[in-house]
């Protein structure tokens, strides 16, 4: 880890699972030239530009790790993903059937949606942090992409489920935060290895 | 077998690789082209071409020595190859004869 250079950003590019020498080249060269910068724009300018060029390099480096894919890697994401959606299922299935008690009353107009909704889409977010944080933490090759994987394949199934006889916006809504929740989950699963370190 | 093609910024990045000589890595050709076209490539794109170079045949890659200001990483240093020093004359000679002519079509007046 280079002395300086915004450690958190670092990280997310490294675990991003580029070939280890294309990797190395590019974030070897974003700290040298941060270096730079900090001496000839200071440390907050310096930032701004590692930030953008982090943003930049990240589908090449995306790339690379698409090109570098065999099917032993498969193997290890969708394990990873199996057994966070496995945690998400254990842990979402009791939550979700006590939800469900309340649905007829909203059906027929004698609950709100206003007042179960915001509880529903709570706990969808929490659900998604949780499967997109073990995902990543059991595919910490490519931690990230683990949790997106997770993501796509929970996105589908609330698509394509019972999910269809709730109102549109509200499914939009809850796809939405899941994603947002599970991405989260993958980056807080990410970021807690800097901190730790 | 016929040798491989070179894209535009394939063709760019080598020339810098040539020009830089020994100290030729990614952040130097970066500044290089940049300097020289004006336009800030991303560090990835200038990476996966001179992969593509180097897959190709055209440049060779070694590891420098770890250093503190890239966080204990080394440099990746390339050099230009046999066959990527024919690769550019070819590139050159080509240029020259498309652009054979264009100069009078252009400025009449100056003929």
């Amino acid at each position: 880890m280079s002395e300086g250079v915004p450690r958190r950003a670092e990280r997310l590019l490294e675990t991003l699972g580029a070939d280890t020498e294309f990797r190395d080249a590019v974030i070897g060269d974003l700290a040298e030239e941060y270096e730079i910068r900090v001496r000839w724009d200071g440390a907050k300018v310096a930032r701004r530009w590692y930030y953008g060029e982090a943003v930049r390099v990240t589908p090449w480096l995306l790339r690379d790790w698409l090109r570098g894919l065999r099917w032993k890697h498969i193997g290890h994401f969708a394990n990873a993903a199996l057994w966070a959606s496995l945690v998400m299922f254990v842990v979402d299935f009791p939550v979700r059937a006590v939800l469900s008690l309340f649905v007829p009353q909203v059906m027929s107009g004698a609950l709100p949606l206003f007042i179960i909704a915001p509880l529903m889409l709570l706990w969808t977010v929490m659900d998604g942090a949780l499967a997109g944080y073990v995902a990543a933490r059991i595919g910490r090759r490519a931690p990230i992409q683990s949790a997106a994987l997770v993501a796509l394949i929970w996105a589908s199934l609330m698509i394509g489920s019972g999910w269809s006889s709730v109102p549109r916006w509200f499914l939009a809504v809850n796809v939405t935060l899941m994603l947002a929740g599970t991405i989260t989950g993958g980056l807080l699963r990410t970021l807690r290895v800097v901190r730790g370190d | 077998m016929a040798a491989p093609t070179l894209g535009t910024l394939e063709l760019t990045i080598l020339l810098a690789v040539a020009r830089l000589g020994e100290d030729a890595y990614g952040l130097a050709v970066r500044r290089d082209l940049a300097s020289r076209t004006g336009r800030d490539y991303s560090v990835g794109a200038v990476y996966t071409t001179l992969e593509r170079l180097e897959s190709k045949g055209f440049v060779r890659s070694r590891r420098g020595q770890p250093l503190p200001e890239r966080g204990g990483r080394s440099r990746r240093l390339f050099r230009v190859t046999a066959a990527g020093r024919a690769a550019i004359r070819r590139a050159e000679r080509i240029a020259l004869q498309v652009w054979a002519g264009v100069g009078t079509t252009l400025n009449p007046e100056g003929t």
